[in-house]
Order: C-alpha cells, then sequence, then structure tokens
C-alpha cells in the first residue's frame, strides 16, 4: 500500500512540471513576438520618450518606469527601518516586547496584500476629513503601502540571518571590550550580509509585483511617466490587469503579454540573483563538497 | 577454537570476492576477499576511517542509500531461500535482504516513538505480522536481550527515556525480533559504559551458535574475548588476522 | 584611536536610533491594525442595514457579504485540500526519488513558482484555461470557482511545498537510514515513520497554504467571475471577500458600501491573524525560513 506513494508522487512531479512549461510557454509565446520597441514607446521616438521630452501612449514604458521608480521608494522607505528592526528581534529574542514584535509581524507578513491597500485607502478618508482635503491617491501613497507590506520580510530576513550566525561572535565581541553597536555593525552585521540580502531581494520581488495595493492606492492605466511623488503613475502588473480585463484591440492584448513577460524577466532575474546569494551563502558555510562525503564512510 | 575444527567442516555462508567500494573520486576498499562462515563470530578491526563500516554496510546493500556509489565484484551470501547474490540485487528485493541480515548501528538508532512501537512498528511493517503474534515476539526478544524486567511496566514511554545501555539494547532486540540469519554489529559498544558493554557482550556470546556475526571494533581487548576470526583492514586492504 | 568616552557616545546615539527606527516600525504596523479595526467599527454599532447578510443589492439597500465570505472560504478549502494533497506527493517525490537531477529540478521549479507574478497566473489563465472551458466543456462563460481554484492551487503549492521540505528533511536524515536498515523500503520509511511523527507540524503547514488562499486577491478577481451568490456548483462564478473589497473601491460607490469594505476587511484580518497563530502553534520551531 506504501508503493502508492511512490506513484503518486511521481504522477505528481510529471504533472507540475508539464503545467509550468505550459504556462511558461504559452506566455514565451504570446509575449516574444511583442518585444520590440514599439511594445514599449508605442509610436514615439525611443530617446524623446526616454527623456521624458513626449509622451508615449501605446507603449508600456511608463509602466516600466513606474514600477521601477514605487519599488525603489517602497525598498528605501522600508529596508532601514526593517533591517533595525531585526537587529533588535535578534538581540534578545526572549524578552516579552520581542516577542510581541515579532508576532505582530510575523501575522503581518501573512495578511491578505488588499488590506494594505484598504490601510492606504482609509488613510485618504483620514486625511481628507481632517488636515489634508486633497489628500488622494498618488505615487507616496503607495509607495507607503508597498513599503509597510515588505517590512516584515526585511525584518524577519535580517532576524533569521543574526539569529543563525553562532553566539560565540556576539561573546567574543563582548569580551574584546566592543559596544554593542560595535559587535553589531562591525561583526554581526557583516557575517549575515549574504541573509540580508537575500531578505531585500524577497522584497524587492514582493513589491514588484504586486497588483492589490498599487491597484487601489494610486496606479492607474494611463498616466504617463510619473510626474511627482503626488501624482497617479502606471505600474507593470496594473497595466496587465487592465489590459487583461478591457482590451479593445489586439494590439492592446499585444501590449498586456508583452508587459507579462517584461515583469516575469524583471521577477526571474531577482530570483536568479536570490538563488545566486544563498548558493554563495552555503557553499562559504559548509566548505567545498568534498567533505560532506567523508562523514558518511567509516 | 578455529584450529581444531578445520576450515572444512564449518560451512561458508558469505563469499566477496575483490569487491571495490568507492564514493565518487574517493576509493575506500579495493579487492577485498572474505569468507564468513555459519555461526562464527567476525571481527574487522583496523585504524579508524579505513572502511569497516563501509565493508560491513555492503553486505546489506546499505551503501546504496548514499549518493554517488559505485561497487564492483562479487558479494554472495547463503540465506534460508537460497544463495542470493547480493550485489546483483534489484532495488526492490533489497527490504527483504535487510530483513535477513540485521545490522545494529554504532549509535542507538531508535524509532519515533514509544518503547513498545520501536519493536511494534518494524514487526508489523516488516515482517508484516498482526498483533498478536508481533506481541509474543516482542516479549520473547525483550527476554533475550535481559530488557524485558526492565521496560515491561513502561512499554508505552518514550524509547529515548532510556539510558544507552537499554537503548542499545533495545536495538539490538528489534532487529533479533525481525528473525535475521547474518548479524552486522558496527561498533556496538561504543558508546557504552563499561558495564552495559559487558552486559552486550555476554549476549552476543550467547548469540553465536544461532547467527553468523560480522562485527566491527576498535578495542583489542574486546576483540580478542569475542572474536572467531580476526580480519584486519589496512590502506583499503584486507589482511585476514 | 576613539577615546573611550567617543565610542560610548556612538553607542548610545545609533542604540537610540536603533531604537527609534523600531519603535516608528512598531507603530505604523500596529496603526494598520487600528486602522482597519477604527473603520469597521460602525459596521458592528449601527444596526441600520445588516451587512451579514446574503444579498448584495446596492440599489436597493442590501450589502450583505456573506455570499463573498462563503466564495473566499470555498475557494480557499477547495485549493488547500488539492494543493495540500499535490504538496505531499512532490515532498515524497523529493525524498524517495533516486534521481536526484531531476529532484534538484523540481525544488528549483517550485522556488521559481513563488517568484512568478500572480497576474502573470492570471493572464495565463484567462487565456489558456478559459477558452478550454468555455468552448471545450461547454461551461458558461468560463468564470468560475472551478478556474480560480486551478490557478490558486499553483499559487499555493510552493508555500506548502517549502514547508514540508523543511519539515520532512531533518526527520528524513535522522531516521531513513535506520530504517531502511531495518528492512523498511523507502516508501514505508516515509508513510509509517516520518510522516505520523510530523502530523501536527504538516497541519500548520497547510494553514498556511489556507492563509495564503483566503488573502490572494487577483485570481479571483480576473477568473472567479466576481458574482456576488451563492454557488450552486464547482463551474458557478463566485466573488471572494479580497475581490469584492477591490471592486467597490474600483467603482467608488461610497457612503453604506462602505461598511461592507471594512467589514470585509476585519474578517479577513481576524481570519488571517487566527491562521497564523494557529499555523505558528502547530508548527513549533520549523517556522524559520521565509513568510511567503
Amino acid at each position: 500500500m506504501s508503493r502508492l506513494i511512490g506513484y503518486w508522487g511521481r504522477l505528481c512531479a510529471l504533472f507540475i512540471i508539464s503545467i509550468m512549461l505550459i504556462l511558461i510557454g504559452f506566455i514565451l509565446f504570446k509575449g516574444l513576438p511583442t518585444l520590440e520597441l514599439s511594445l514599449f514607446f508605442g509610436d514615439t521616438a525611443p530617446l524623446a520618450a526616454m527623456m521624458g521630452l513626449q509622451p508615449v501612449w501605446e507603449g508600456i514604458w511608463p509602466a516600466c518606469v513606474g514600477t521601477l521608480t514605487v519599488v525603489l521608494c517602497a525598498v528605501s522607505l522600508a529596508s532601514v527601518p526593517g533591517i533595525a528592526s531585526g537587529i533588535w528581534l535578534a538581540s534578545a529574542p526572549d524578552k516579552p516586547a520581542q516577542k510581541v514584535f515579532g508576532l505582530a509581524v510575523d501575522i503581518l507578513a501573512g495578511i491578505p496584500s488588499i488590506l494594505m491597500g484598504l490601510f492606504g485607502f482609509s488613510l485618504i478618508l483620514l486625511l481628507r476629513g481632517s488636515f489634508f482635503p486633497q489628500a488622494n491617491a498618488s505615487l507616496l501613497l503607495a509607495s507607503f503601502c508597498l513599503a509597510l507590506l515588505i517590512l516584515p520580510y526585511i525584518a524577519c530576513a535580517t532576524q533569521n540571518a543574526l539569529s543563525s550566525l553562532p553566539k560565540q561572535l556576539s561573546v567574543t565581541g563582548a569580551a574584546l571590550g566592543m559596544t554593542q553597536w560595535q559587535v553589531t555593525y562591525r561583526l554581526l552585521l557583516p557575517q549575515a550580509k549574504s541573509g540580508i540580502m537575500s531578505g531585500l531581494m524577497l522584497a524587492i520581488g514582493r513589491a514588484a509585483e504586486d497588483t492589490a495595493v498599487i491597484m487601489l492606492t494610486g496606479a492607474v492605466a494611463n498616466a504617463g511617466l510619473p510626474g511627482g511623488l503626488l501624482q497617479r503613475f502606471e505600474a507593470l502588473p496594473f497595466t496587465i490587469f487592465y489590459y487583461s480585463a478591457q482590451y479593445q484591440s489586439q494590439q492592446e492584448l499585444n501590449m498586456a503579454f508583452g508587459a507579462a513577460l517584461v515583469l516575469l524577466i524583471l521577477t526571474s532575474i531577482i530570483f536568479a540573483l536570490l538563488a545566486a546569494i544563498v548558493r554563495g551563502r552555503n557553499r562559504s558555510k559548509f566548505g567545498p563538497v568534498k567533505s560532506l562525503i567523508k562523514e558518511h564512510i567509516c | 577454537m578455529l584450529e581444531l575444527l578445520g576450515q572444512g567442516q564449518v560451512e561458508v555462508v558469505g563469499h566477496l570476492k575483490n569487491v571495490s567500494i568507492q564514493f565518487a573520486d574517493t576509493k575506500i576498499l579495493r579487492d577485498v576477499n572474505l569468507q564468513l562462515l555459519k555461526g562464527q563470530l567476525h571481527m574487522l578491526t583496523g585504524p579508524s576511517g579505513c572502511g569497516k563500516t563501509t565493508l560491513l554496510r555492503a553486505l546489506n546493500r546499505l551503501n546504496d542509500c548514499f549518493d554517488k556509489h559505485e561497487m564492483s565484484g562479487c558479494i554472495s551470501l547463503k540465506l534460508s531461500e537460497g544463495d542470493v547474490d547480493v550485489h546483483l540485487l534489484a532495488h526492490k528485493h533489497l527490504p527483504l535482504l535487510r530483513r535477513k541480515v540485521g545490522m545494529v548501528f554504532q549509535i542507538p538508532n531508535l524509532l519515533p516513538g514509544s518503547i513498545i512501537d520501536n519493536l511494534l512498528l518494524p514487526l508489523k511493517v516488516v515482517a508484516g505480522l498482526d498483533l498478536a503474534h508481533a506481541m509474543a515476539r516482542c516479549e520473547n526478544v525483550l527476554i533475550q536481550v535481559k530488557l524485558w524486567d526492565e521496560v515491561k511496566d513502561r512499554l508505552n514511554h518514550d524509547a529515548s527515556s532510556l539510558s544507552g545501555g537499554q537503548q542499545q539494547r533495545l536495538c539490538l532486540a528489534r532487529t533479533l525480533a525481525l528473525e535475521p540469519e547474518i548479524l552486522l554489529l558496527d561498533e556496538p559498544t561504543a558508546s557504552l559504559d563499561p558495564e552495559n558493554t559487558e552486559v552486550i557482550e555476554e549476549l552476543l556470546e550467547s548469540l553465536k551458535q544461532q547467527y553468523t556475526m560480522v562485527m566491527v571494533s576498535h578495542c583489542p581487548a574486546q576483540t580478542e574475548r569475542l572474536a572467531d576470526k580476526v580480519f584486519r583492514l589496512e590502506r583499503q586492504q584486507v589482511i585476514s588476522g | 584611536m576613539q577615546s573611550h568616552k567617543l565610542t560610548l557616545k556612538q553607542n548610545s546615539w545609533m542604540q537610540a536610533l536603533l531604537m527609534t527606527l523600531v519603535v516608528t516600525s512598531g507603530l505604523l504596523l500596529f496603526a494598520v491594525f487600528c486602522f482597519l479595526i477604527w473603520f469597521s467599527l460602525p459596521v458592528f454599532f449601527t444596526e441600520t442595514t445588516s451587512v451579514f447578510s446574503l444579498k448584495w443589492q446596492p440599489e436597493q439597500g442590501r450589502f450583505g457579504i456573506l455570499s463573498m465570505v462563503f466564495g473566499t472560504l470555498s475557494l480557499a478549502f477547495i485549493s488547500t485540500s488539492v494543493a495540500f494533497i499535490i504538496a505531499l506527493g512532490l515532498n515524497s517525490f523529493s525524498l524517495l526519488s533516486r534521481r536526484r537531477w531531476l529532484v534538484a529540478l523540481l525544488r528549483s521549479l517550485l522556488r521559481f513558482m513563488a517568484a512568478i507574478p500572480t497576474v502573470v497566473y492570471g493572464l495565463a489563465a484567462l487565456f489558456l484555461l478559459l477558452p478550454l472551458l468555455r468552448n471545450g466543456l461547454q461551461l458558461g462563460s468560463g468564470y468560475s470557482l472551478f478556474a480560480a481554484v486551478c490557478m490558486l492551487i499553483l499559487l499555493i503549492l510552493p508555500v506548502i511545498c517549502v514547508m514540508l521540505d523543511n519539515i520532512t528533511t531533518p526527520l528524513w536524515q535522522q531516521y531513513a537510514l535506520g530504517a531502511q536498515a531495518l528492512g523498511f523500503s523507502p516508501e514505508q520509511t516515509y508513510m509509517q515513520v516520518i510522516l505520523p511523527h510530523c502530523r501536527v507540524n504538516i497541519g500548520g503547514a497547510a494553514l498556511l497554504g489556507f492563509n495564503r488562499a483566503i488573502g490572494d486577491t487577483m485570481l479571483p478577481l480576473m477568473l472567479a467571475g466576481n458574482a456576488t451568490q451563492l454557488p450552486s456548483g464547482v463551474f458557478d462564478a463566485i466573488r471572494s471577500l479580497t475581490a469584492h473589497i477591490a471592486l467597490v473601491i474600483a467603482t467608488d460607490q461610497g457612503g453604506e458600501a462602505y461598511n461592507s469594505l471594512f467589514a470585509s476587511g476585519i474578517l479577513l484580518l481576524m481570519c488571517s491573524a487566527c491562521i497564523c497563530l494557529l499555523s505558528r502553534y502547530l508548527m513549533g520551531r520549523h517556522r524559520l525560513e521565509q513568510p511567503e
């Protein structure tokens, strides 16, 4: 009877690999033919469009810039507080304050992302009712909400990276007469660098692909290049969603597929960087692979 | 003892011919030739890291569980089913081989669960016994390893609550319960104190006539006490001692 | 060489900076909870229109979200159950298979699946799965619970698989050799030794997948049809709570409808928080890795 699990396992593996090949293949099939300058810039001259001299209609360049801008803003807002939170959480994991904060971070890492968008929305309502009646959905609000979304990821990754360092390290630093900050900054953080980097990569990937938050806080289908922090903006995920639901011509549909391919390539690059960081970390931790074999013999 | 009998009168139950084993690019054993005799305790000795455990594990094909393992040569064992070419066995026959060629590890490798679970689970899954027969065999085998009186009141307690010596005896009982024909023992007393070592050694002495045993030991005194035949491993080769 | 006093001063400055950042983050995160709770209070304290009813007809003043709750729950239960069974299969494959190169490929594929944007899954399903349902199986417009469930399974599969991996791999390393030496086949080792031992932890992993399933917005929004009805079968259209929030804000209905928004929000928040806590408890010390 236990043999059934062997067959089921093989079936599942086959199933998953073929489904993913079909899905990715389909996106490539539909998206690759659209990958040319007109996908990005429409009828506008590329150089003029990139300089911002002429507006781009029917092109996804503004969405690309919009995505990069909002991700950059979100990550710069969230990275330092996130790393600081992670350091604090790892410094004394058993104290009640850290436990409560850790719990809150954990819960927030798991809540539906649309709730962050709802939070942004309620922020607008509050501001409109009080001292900022012009409050509206904007790049600033979207970056802020995205930053809150990715903060838990950065904090958790930093905490894990620091916790997995040997206790010996901080004890040695203290014994040498280093202050706590010196131990953290000069001994612990450099060792945990790859863990923190992978947390940041994860956060970047999450911010780039999220649609629900930006949909409610500032992304629109046609806003041109990001005009400023208080303006609305375009973003790749939203463009894909918008045109997939409301395309009026084959060309608009092609834009959706092209945008999907571009976003997929972007997240794949981030994924590859993440994998490289993890592999580099494992290699330095375990030494050359040969030494593993020795443990099994005699 | 062996000199009086003369080798021709004791049955040969195992044969290793030109066995070479390597993991990835590291050669562990080269052209090992051995004969195993029925009812005898064969001792493998030698410096640490020289391949004793690997040789032991070749007999029940446990080396297959590790990556990049290559073995050449011929291993054949005479079991109640007949002559078995161990080196040729297909993957699906290995569980049966390992039931007939039981192994006791250096560090007690308990299964998760209670004391009685450790005995019942293999009997149910590997030997296919029903509960009544399994319980009877458990009791017999625990009496055989002299553990019954110590554990009969706490069979449902977690197995890790036993002392080191008791755990090792439990592992031995578990292996014996499956009724093997050949016993492989990888330094069974290495992690035990002298008293428990003595208990295990007495046990092994009493099992000698029933089972053919192949044992690895680091301790020359133990070798002298228990062994009927000694093989010394040096530089990837076996020198009969 | 810094004087000792300077070093101490620097230390206290940096510690103060660290605490400021931590307190700011803490307050902001706390604010998220507060806002959502504050704005949903009117729902519970004004009895004008009941938000916890089955009918959603804004023109007639009915703002019941219960059909959306049912939509979310059915979506999550079905996709989590199927994904869990598939994840167990994949987990057993990665431990038992002797083709290690295939296992490595599968592992990388699963992690890559987690990196694929949700909209891309939605887009692919929109033009692959829906036409199949529409034309091939003649099932109406194709927008249905079934379509959303199919893609949701692919979405939460990596989550459950990675967690299962973290749970079963150390157990395999601890017990597999001894069990196989006793004569257990690898399959028997997996089913009879490993799985029974980590039942509770695996439950926690499944809960994580469930949490992800109730929280997704784009797949139900794009694929499930957004009809505010109780489905009579798996091929009916439904609306999830998350899609409801997105639609109400997008269509800017104002006033009464907003109550339903925040009611949905607080329901999702409470549900997600409880599942998170329960899953932490069940998984014990295995809940290290990425909080995806």
